[in-house]
Order: C-alpha cells, then sequence, then structure tokens
C-alpha cells in the first residue's frame, strides 16, 4: 500500500470515529484503537451504529479523495454480513477500492 | 443537583440518531428513549389513553409526511384532488396530538419536510397539485391546529435541513436503516429541542451585559468622536452594526434585559448614545451600565447585584477575547459566546444564542426594562426621603389579588420556575401540572400584582396552600425581587392567612425548603410573626396578621371569597 493513500484512509476512519462518538453516550465511545472489534457480529457497533459509521467513512473518504467510491454498497456487495472487523482492516479494504 | 427531563420519543422512522445527539448535546440533562419502531399510531393511541397513570414530561412526535397523508407517496395521485382528505388525515392526526396533552405536559412536533431528492413538478411544484404546495399546507394546518396550545410546540424542521445544505436526506441511511436523514440533521434537531426543553422549564437567561466599542457601534467614540463612530449609512459595517443594535432591540422588546459594561469615558459614550443618530438603541433601552475604566468582571458583578438577579442568568458581549476571558474566568456563572472578528456575522452570532428564547411571551416580558427603570425612581425617592415609612407611603401601591387559573397560568408558571430569592419550596411546574394541581379541592393558589405610582409591575407575587386536616401547609410563597422589601410579602402571608382561615384550618405552616439562593425568604420568615422550629414556621389562623396600611388591596372576581 502506498503510504500516502493509506494515511488518508487512516485519516477519513478516525475522523469518523470522532464524529460517531459525538452521537454516542459516554459508556459506549469507540476507542480508535486499531484492532478494536468494530463491525459485524462480534463487533461493539450496533446494526444503526455500524449504517452510521460506513455513511461517515464514506463521506469522509469522498471529500479526500479525488474519485467518490460507494462504500457502503461495494462492502455490502463484496463483504454482506461480515464486513471488515476492525479499523485496520477496513482500512485495507478501502485501500483495495482505488 | 442536575434536573433530569425523561424524553418520549415517537417516530415512524428509527430515530436512535435523534436520541444519542439529544443525551450528548444535554449532557444528560435529558434522558431520551425511543418508542418501538412502526408503532406511531398505537404509541399515540396508548398514551392518550385516560386515567394512565405514568405521565410523560415531554415528548417529542416527529412523522414523515407520507406517514399521515398516505396519498403523497401514491404515484398516481392527483393531489389537488386529494386536498380535503389530506387536511382530513392532518386534523386526526393533530387530535391525537393534543389528546396526548392530557397524559404529557410538552409536546414538540417538527414540521413535516419532504426528502431532498424529491423533485415533485420542478420548479412548479408550488402549484396547486405539487407535493411542496399539499407539503405547505398540511405544515399550515399543523401550526393552526397546535398554535393556541400551552403544551405543543411545532419546531421548524426546514431549517435543520437547510443547514445542511442538500444532503439532508440521506438515501444510504433509508434503505440500511430507515433513518431519513443525516446525522447533521438530528445534531441540529437534538440543539433547538435541549434549547427548548430549558425555554420550557424557565431556565432562560435575562439580561445581556454588552460592550460598546467595535460591538455596539465601530470604532472607539473616545478616539474618533460620537459623530465619527460607524453605525449605519452608507457603509457596510456600519450597516451591520445598525442591524445588530436592531436585534438587540428585538430581544429587549422580548423581555431581555440590556445593560452595559464599556471601558470609556462615560459622559463620552452617553452623549453618543443620545446624539449618534443612527442609534437604534437609546439610553432607556438598558437597566444599568457601567462606562468607567474598571475591570468588566467588577463592574458585571456590581450591575447584578443592583439589579438583584442571580450571576447564573447573564450573558456577556465583547469583541474583545481577553475581556471575555476575564470574565469568563472570573465570573464562571455568566454564558461569554465566543465572538466572531467579522462584523458582518454579529447578527448572525447572536441568533445563534437559543438561551433566550421563551416558550410564551407575556405582557410583563415587553414592560420589563420600563419595570427595571420604575424600580430605579423608587429606589431615588427612597434616598430622598427620611425615612422608610415615608418612603413606603408615598408609593400609592396597590396589589391585586387573583385565583391562579387559565387566565393567569403562563405569566404564573414563569414566576414560579425562574424566581430563585424569595421562594419557599423551589417548585418547578409545567402550566398544565400548575393548573393541574390548582384544581385540588383542598387546595388555593393566588397570584398577586402590584402597582404603584410609578407604573405596573404585574403580576409579581404567587402564593399557595393546601389544607390537609386543620393545618393550611403554604406549598408555594413567592415574591420577585422586584417587588421585595415593600411588604408586598405581608400581603401575600395575609391572604393565605385569611384563605386557610375560611377553610376551617386551625394552623397555617410554611415549610422552608433552603437552597443554595433563598436564604432571603428565610430571613422574611424569621422577622415575620410566624413562630418557629426548626425550618418550620407557623402561625395560629385565629389571630389577625398585620396589613401594612400603605398597601391597597383590591381582589378580581374570581377571588371573591379569599379575603
Amino acid at each position: 500500500m502506498s503510504e500516502t493513500l493509506d494515511t488518508q484512509i487512516l485519516q477519513a476512519i478516525m475522523a469518523a470515529v470522532e464524529d460517531l462518538n459525538m452521537g454516542l453516550p459516554n459508556d459506549a465511545q469507540v476507542s480508535g484503537d486499531l484492532d478494536e472489534p468494530l463491525l459485524g457480529e462480534s463487533g461493539n457497533l450496533s446494526s444503526l451504529d455500524t449504517v452510521n459509521f460506513l455513511a461517515i467513512v464514506e463521506d469522509n473518504l469522498n471529500a479526500k479523495m479525488p474519485e467518490p467510491i460507494g462504500l457502503i454498497e461495494r462492502l455490502m456487495e463484496d463483504a454482506g454480513d461480515n464486513p471488515p472487523a476492525t479499523i485496520r482492516k477496513l482500512a485495507q479494504y478501502v485501500h483495495t477500492l482505488y | 443537583m442536575m434536573s433530569v427531563t425523561q424524553c418520549l420519543i415517537v417516530s415512524d422512522f428509527n430515530c436512535d440518531n435523534l436520541s444519542g445527539y439529544l443525551k450528548k448535546t444535554s449532557d444528560g440533562s435529558i434522558q431520551p428513549s425511543c418508542a418501538p419502531f412502526g408503532q406511531l399510531w398505537p404509541t399515540l393511541i396508548d398514551l392518550a389513553r385516560p386515567g394512565k397513570s405514568d405521565k410523560i414530561e415531554t415528548a417529542i412526535i416527529w412523522t414523515q409526511p407520507q406517514s399521515i397523508v398516505p396519498a403523497i407517496s401514491r404515484e398516481d395521485a392527483n393531489l389537488s384532488d386529494l386536498f380535503d382528505d389530506a387536511m382530513q388525515e392532518v386534523d386526526r392526526y393533530c387530535d391525537a396530538l393534543l389528546a396526548l396533552e392530557s397524559n404529557c405536559n410538552t409536546l414538540f412536533v417538527p414540521t413535516w419536510t419532504l426528502a431532498t431528492n424529491s423533485r415533485g413538478r420542478g420548479f412548479a411544484d408550488l402549484k396547486p397539485g405539487g407535493l411542496h404546495w399539499l407539503l405547505g399546507k398540511m405544515n399550515d394546518r399543523l401550526i393552526d391546529r397546535l398554535g393556541h396550545s400551552n403544551q405543543s410546540f411545532v419546531l421548524n424542521a426546514s431549517k435543520w435541513m437547510e443547514k445542511c445544505e442538500g444532503t439532508a436526506f440521506d438515501p444510504r441511511l433509508w434503505y440500511m436503516g430507515k433513518i431519513p436523514f443525516h446525522r447533521a440533521v438530528f445534531q441540529h434537531a437534538a440543539e433547538e429541542i435541549v434549547g427548548a426543553v430549558d425555554a420550557v422549564a424557565g431556565r432562560v437567561k435575562k439580561l445581556l451585559v454588552l460592550d460598546l466599542d467595535d460591538t455596539l457601534w465601530g470604532g472607539i467614540v473616545g478616539e474618533v468622536g460620537w459623530q465619527n463612530i460607524r453605525l449605519g449609512g452608507h457603509d457596510a459595517i456600519g450597516e451591520a452594526f445598525k442591524d445588530f443594535q436592531k436585534s438587540l432591540k428585538r430581544l429587549k422588546q422580548q423581555g431581555v434585559l440590556l445593560a452595559i459594561a464599556s471601558k470609556n469615558e462615560e459622559a463620552v459614550a452617553l452623549t453618543a448614545i443620545r446624539e449618534n443618530p443612527e442609534m437604534q438603541l437609546e439610553i432607556d433601552d438598558f437597566v444599568a451600565w457601567r462606562i468607567n475604566w474598571n475591570d468588566k468582571a467588577r463592574n458585571i458583578l456590581s450591575i447584578v447585584d443592583e439589579l438583584n438577579i442571580g450571576i447564573d442568568s447573564v450573558v456577556f458581549i465583547d469583541d474583545n477575547p481577553v475581556e471575555r476571558q476575564r470574565v469568563r474566568d472570573t465570573c464562571p456563572g455568566v454564558l461569554v459566546p465566543d465572538w466572531p472578528t467579522d462584523k458582518m456575522q454579529y447578527v448572525t452570532a447572536l441568533s445563534k444564542l437559543r438561551c433566550f428564547d421563551k416558550a410564551s411571551a407575556t405582557n410583563e416580558d415587553a414592560q420589563r426594562t420600563k419595570m427595571y427603570h420604575a424600580e430605579r425612581d423608587r429606589s431615588e425617592l427612597k434616598h430622598n426621603l427620611e425615612s422608610v415609612d415615608q418612603w413606603l407611603h408615598s408609593l400609592e401601591m396597590v396589589v391585586e389579588v387573583a385565583a391562579v387559573d387559565k387566565s393567569n397560568i403562563k405569566r404564573a408558571t414563569q414566576l414560579l420556575n425562574k424566581t430563585n430569592q424569595m421562594n419557599l419550596s423551589t417548585r418547578r411546574l409545567t402550566e398544565s401540572e400548575f393548573l393541574d394541581w390548582c384544581s385540588g379541592e383542598n387546595r388555593e393558589a393566588f397570584a398577586f400584582s402590584v402597582s404603584d405610582k410609578f407604573g405596573d409591575s404585574g403580576l409579581t407575587g404567587l402564593g399557595s396552600i393546601e389544607v390537609v386536616e386543620d393545618t393550611a401547609v403554604i406549598t408555594d410563597f413567592i415574591l420577585s425581587c422586584r417587588v421585595f422589601g415593600r411588604s408586598v410579602e405581608d400581603v401575600i402571608l395575609s391572604t393565605l392567612i385569611d384563605a386557610a382561615r375560611r377553610r376551617g384550618s386551625k394552623t397555617i405552616v410554611a415549610n422552608y425548603v433552603a437552597t443554595e439562593k433563598n436564604i432571603v425568604m428565610l430571613n422574611f420568615l424569621e422577622n415575620s410573626e410566624f413562630s418557629n422550629v426548626g425550618n418550620a414556621f407557623q402561625f395560629a389562623v385565629e389571630c389577625n396578621y398585620t396589613e401594612p396600611d400603605w398597601i391597597h388591596v383590591t381582589q378580581k372576581a374570581n377571588t371573591a371569597s379569599a379575603r
């Protein structure tokens, strides 16, 4: 992975974590740890928060990158009910879309 | 201790996002819960059930227009032909909302909006038969039907959508989670609702203290002279200051007190206010000013002391960040908003302050500044007269006693929820709760309106009793600090004693509930004719309580038997 792209993707995801936390109660905040299980059956986010989170990530990526991607749609096609579970895995997946 | 408002969200879409933002924005002072998803009508019917024991403090009922008028989403519908049916559906919905009022203290109902991707008939969509045309009619009807209620408030959801600049509707969230709006919409909604809950509970700011140079006008008046300050005229910045002053004047009309804390020569600054023809604010629009070279924080405290109001009801606006920080550091209760450096943003910055929002406007609000001026005249007279007795007699005071009822409940509730100092129990109630309480057979509540030769102070006192066997317990004893110290407090006690006597009570009791702010109440009771054991004060009803002979007491027809 190119370092610049990697950094940009991680920044977009981390900004989404921060944004998501604004709407989450204090006891349900996302830590931002790269390996914290977030998405999918074993993840800490509810299905609703997962949708919120991915929508923010998609908005952030589209604001940063020259080419827009439909992250949620692509994830549904590629991963169905088993999205990348952690921030690190999500970043790796996003990288494959560019 | 922070008071927590329970808030039920009833919606035809997934409203967990709103719940999250409400909790966050209110710092936990609102505890939201969501009614079951997809159960709009069953929930409304259940909540309106007569005799329901668990009352709801606050409910937010947020629906999409197609849930109320299903024809909106029918492709083949001719909306012009369906107009009457649509209005009937809206009426049915409004009836259901109004029926909730018996079990719910406050209702917030956002207006209906359409998804930003519904184009309707494009540019002609506001013509009869268009989607936006019908939506406008539906919202008009909703506003008309709920507009006269004291408990229901229609919130303008279009404002929240506009702030999102075309991204308010998020199809991804809709298809994936049945959430129609972008999270920013919920964030804006939560901010408005938190402000509205505070306003309904009477948690509003009363006094706005303003700097002068580069805040009320452009430039330093001491250097350029009153003729050359930037205000109005053919000058963009001057116009911006003029509009800012107009906005402040509007706030004053709504009952917010204005004051000045400025580092200037007083004579120079006052000349600018009096002589500059572009000034929108006049000297009489300000209840107090401290124009000198002293510390502004100290000046603000001095104004607060003069007006006898709580420091936590003050807002301070100054263009200088150093002065703002100084006031933040030394007067923690004062709200000091960040202020834009761009003068043309002043009106916008002021409009973002929700702390002055009120649930309703009363006559007293519009007259408030005048009342404070009258109080200043009274104080001046007091200094000129030899004794307090002489001064009190010279005021020619009249106190009108009325039963608390629908005609005065707005102002009575405002007083109940905003008075901290001369307050026996500091209980807080909504209008409907207070009316409900007053309707009890063993209870009586009185409103006291005070006037004198300087003017009408309006409804400034409350007193209520609840009779338990042969004892009348004073539940509320409230007097605005504006009229305290002129023996109106003795008229209140005397009225309550008369009411207790009429109801056959032998003793009347006042149980003082101490707060951080009501020591003045305790001092009054200790100096009254009541005797006390600890915080319980009592009086034998068979005895006469001494009424001041300088107050003429009258009563409204609805209290004919009260005295």
